[in-house]
């Protein structure tokens, strides 16, 4: 500063020269006084900016890794190309996946010529038609569709035609590598990837946020063996339509679920509604017999009624403008094993009558009949139950008419009064091993006992010996209720349904299985009824999917077995080793 | 003195120059590496995708089980065919001279009815020469001639089955199989399997079919 070597530093040499505090300041040391302070402010000022500067240069260079953000990020390994998750079944196997495709769209303005493009364009996709292409590239728009999710064949195609204002877009489609075999259950997507029905619309949000696969609790080989078998009785017997489930009565898990007519999820549209219809969640029905699996059980657990109890079931009851009557009239007092035998209609009513109305709602609301159930599909219908609930309601109920709930209703309340008396919410999602299983006991294990001797019962010597399948100990309800078209019942419209459970001593699956119309044949004498219709279904069911599920056969006659699902038909339970053990097996 | 540190300087913030040039091309080739990989990932995966569609598509239970009932004899099991325990399955009647052939304790009643493959092996014989008709018969049954693993590298094919004995092998007469070592429970294949491929009738091969086309074709279903 003071420098004044180069002569030409005026502040240094006036300042030199300047007099001591004593002399008054003139204005020209006033002046450079007050020059040299600007000075050494701007000095200051520029010295803090360079040093900001120097001090974000290291910063920048140094100490953050020196260098830009990075432009181009490594892809992840893991993350799945697509954006919607994959749906697997309970083994993994794949049941909808999104694969990537390309869509064709159009730059109108870009298209040179409109006609030779669109001629083009059709002589390698031949399934467009000429007018609408041309229409399209002649339009005034800057973006048109021309056609959505090319193979890889067709774009390559459109692609060497080398037409300029052509473009492709990466799609993703939707792809059910089991096609029919779950269509309901799975549902489908719309052109946009979003869902429309089934779990596509019930776990939308999940599908498109978590991009690890939803693993169902379904079984593809179950649902194959559930639909095949379904199927070939809807065709034996005629019928418009049914519904199957395989049920995991300890878990709640639905293993295989089947509601026919099917579809093709890939192309939904045009369908009836028939046809897009679950019967197995949707539709509710008056369910006829297989309620008196819960009008028993509610009469044993009112602790108003025995097994033991007689009831009079020889003359019909008349009420109103109804009359109760019995399909096999046994004219003659019948035990509360017999009425569920037989299926007596007018025994089942007394027993309701016995137990008492309000007891009887209160089971069915226990029962989750009063209010869709838990299962995660959107198509989860309402049962239909009367209001008020009068005399009249209470008496067909206790055979199954007059209130209407789905089968999905039925097998979960039935999987309740045969494991030993606990309510699993059902779902369509594997329940974690791990996890604590979710249950609310609904019934006393006594009760439990009694019913699954009475399911047992029914396929001994009752209404479903078709459904039998040695080895697998089967049991079960049948089902028949007539169909209610207006307001009126029809004659030969009717539900057929059966309920079966194996392996009775210890019950582990639920097998159910409902034909909706089915038409007699000669081979079942004319009667289209639960037990000649689907109990036969179920029994053969049970018999391809029981090594499957890794039921262990069992002798069906040994001691231990007859000791836990006998019942006498007086409606003791007989006393182990005392009738049944005497009888050797039989050897093979 | 000025005029080399200058020239010194202006000497580094060449050779610094150069140094950047050179690393930003580098980074810049780099990154276009990258991303020539990241496309390639991502155009594998997305095979991958469509490659486990294909399977699942291959694996359809339906179709499985036409193609099974078309080309295998195999039915569904019976609950009967099951046991409880091994010890209900009587024990295999072993021949004197080999007290150490080991239990078949995975065996079913069925193929014990069916016939055994009755060994006579001496238990360490050297393995003898490759005939002619081990080696037609070895690759197209190669269930029932299992190579010993410890003894693979000297005695790859280690049986000797003659096509005329083994043809009639399915009604009374054992056929002969020489094995140097322990029967293992491949062995225990049905007499079916012993006529040689030459004899064996042939399922007619399925059909050609482009699984993957149809996969695709489905795609394309939904306009």
């Amino acid at each position: 500063m003071s420098d004044s070597r180069l002569g030409y530093d005026p502040i240094g040499a006036v300042y030199a020269s300047a007099p001591t505090v004593s002399k008054p300041r003139s204005s020209l040391s006033v002046a450079l006084e007050q020059t040299r302070n600007r000075l050494m402010v701007t000095a200051a000022v520029v010295t803090l900016a360079f040093s900001a500067i120097g001090a974000k240069l290291v910063d920048a260079t140094l100490l953050r890794g020196g260098a830009e953000p990075r432009q181009i990020q490594a892809a992840e390994a893991h993350a799945p190309p697509v954006g919607r998750a994959d749906i697997v079944d309970r083994n993994g196997n794949l049941l909808a996946t999104s694969l990537a495709t390309a869509s064709l769209h159009a730059d109108p303005k870009v298209v040179i010529d409109a006609k030779e493009a669109a001629r083009k364009l059709v002589s390698v996709l031949p399934e467009l038609d000429y007018k609408e292409v041309y229409d399209k590239l002649a339009s005034e728009k800057r973006f048109v569709w021309i056609k959505r999710n090319l193979t890889p064949r067709q774009q390559a195609q459109v692609h060497r035609l080398g037409l300029p204002g052509l473009y492709f877009e990466r799609e993703e489609r939707r792809f059910y590598p089991a096609t029919q075999l779950a269509s309901h259950v799975i549902g489908y997507t719309g052109i946009d990837n979003n869902g429309l029905a089934g779990l596509e619309r019930g776990f939308d949000s999940r599908l498109r946020n978590d991009p690890t696969p939803l693993q169902l609790s379904l079984d593809l080989r179950l649902q194959h063996i559930l639909k095949k078998e379904v199927s070939a009785a809807v065709e034996e017997f005629r019928a418009v339509g049914a519904a199957g489930m395989v049920f995991d009565v300890k878990t709640g898990e639905v293993l295989a679920m089947v509601s026919l007519p099917d579809f093709d999820p890939h192309d939904p549209t045009g369908l009836d509604q028939d046809t897009l219809f679950n019967r197995a969640t949707l539709g509710v029905f008056e369910m006829g017999s297989t309620f008196k699996i819960f009008n028993t059980a509610m009469s044993l657990e009112s602790g108003k009624v025995r097994p033991t109890d007689l009831f009079d079931a020889s003359k019909s009851i008349s009420i109103g403008r109804f009359t109760i009557s019995d399909y096999h009239n046994m004219h003659r007092a019948l035990t509360v094993a017999e009425i569920f035998q037989h299926s007596s209609n007018i025994g089942s009513v007394r027993m309701a009558l016995t137990a008492g109305i309000p007891t009887q709602r209160a089971f069915m609301q226990k029962m989750g009949f009063m209010r869709p159930s838990s299962l995660e599909l959107p198509e989860n219908g309402w049962p239909l139950v009367p209001n008020p609930w009068r005399e009249i309601n209470a008496m067909t109920i206790s055979f199954g008419h007059g209130i209407s709930v789905s089968p999905m209703h039925t097998v979960a309340a039935a999987a309740s009064v045969i494991n030993g008396g606990i309510m699993h919410p059902p779902t369509l999602v594997k329940r974690d091993p791990n996890a604590e299983i979710p249950g609310e006991r609904v019934l006393s294990a006594q009760t439990s006992d009694v019913m699954r001797r009475l399911f047992r019962l029914v396929v001994t010597e009752g209404t479903a010996k078709g459904a039998a399948a040695p080895g697998y100990v089967v049991g079960g309800k049948t089902g028949t209720a007539d169909k209610q078209k207006g307001r009126h019942y029809v004659k030969n419209a009717r539900m057929s349904s059966f309920l079966g459970a194996f392996p009775m001593h210890d019950p582990k699956y639920i097998v159910y299985v409902l034909i909706d119309e089915p038409k007699a044949t000669a081979k079942t004498y004319g009667f289209a009824t639960g037990g000649w219709v689907a109990a036969p279904t179920a029994g053969r069911i049970v018999k391809q999917i029981g090594p499957l599920l890794g039921v262990q056969p069992v002798d069906e006659n040994s001691p231990d077995v007859r000791a836990a699902v006998d019942i006498n038909i007086n409606g003791t339970i007989p006393a182990r080793g005392s009738t049944v053990a005497s009888v050797p097996p039989p050897t093979r | 003195m000025k005029g080399k540190s200058a020239l010194v300087w202006l000497g580094l913030a060449g050779a610094a120059g150069a140094v950047l040039f050179q690393t930003s091309y580098t980074v810049q080739n780099r990154e276009e590496q990258l991303a020539t990989l990241n496309r390639k990932i991502i155009a594998e995966q997305e095979a991958i995708q469509i490659l486990k569609a294909e399977w699942s598509y291959m694996n359809d239970p339906s179709r499985l089980e036409t193609l099974a009932r078309t080309h295998l004899s195999l039915r569904p099991t019976d609950a009967r065919q099951f046991v409880a325990s091994a010890e209900i399955i009587p024990m295999r009647p072993a021949p004197a001279p080999l007290p150490e052939i080991p239990p078949m304790a995975g065996l079913s009643p069925l193929q014990t009815q069916s016939g055994i493959v009755r060994v006579s092996a001496p238990a360490a014989a050297p393995a003898p020469v490759a005939t002619p008709a081990v080696m037609k018969s070895a690759p197209a049954a190669p269930a029932k001639v299992p190579a010993p693993p410890a003894q693979q590298a000297p005695a790859a094919p280690t049986a000797i089955i003659e096509p005329a004995a083994a043809k009639v092998a399915p009604k009374a007469q054992p056929a002969v199989v020489k094995q140097p070592q322990q029967p293992s429970p491949q062995t225990m294949t049905p007499p079916k399997n012993l006529i040689p491929a030459s004899a064996r009738q042939q399922p007619p091969a399925p059909p050609k079919s482009d699984s993957l086309g149809v996969m695709i074709a489905r795609l394309g279903g939904n306009r």
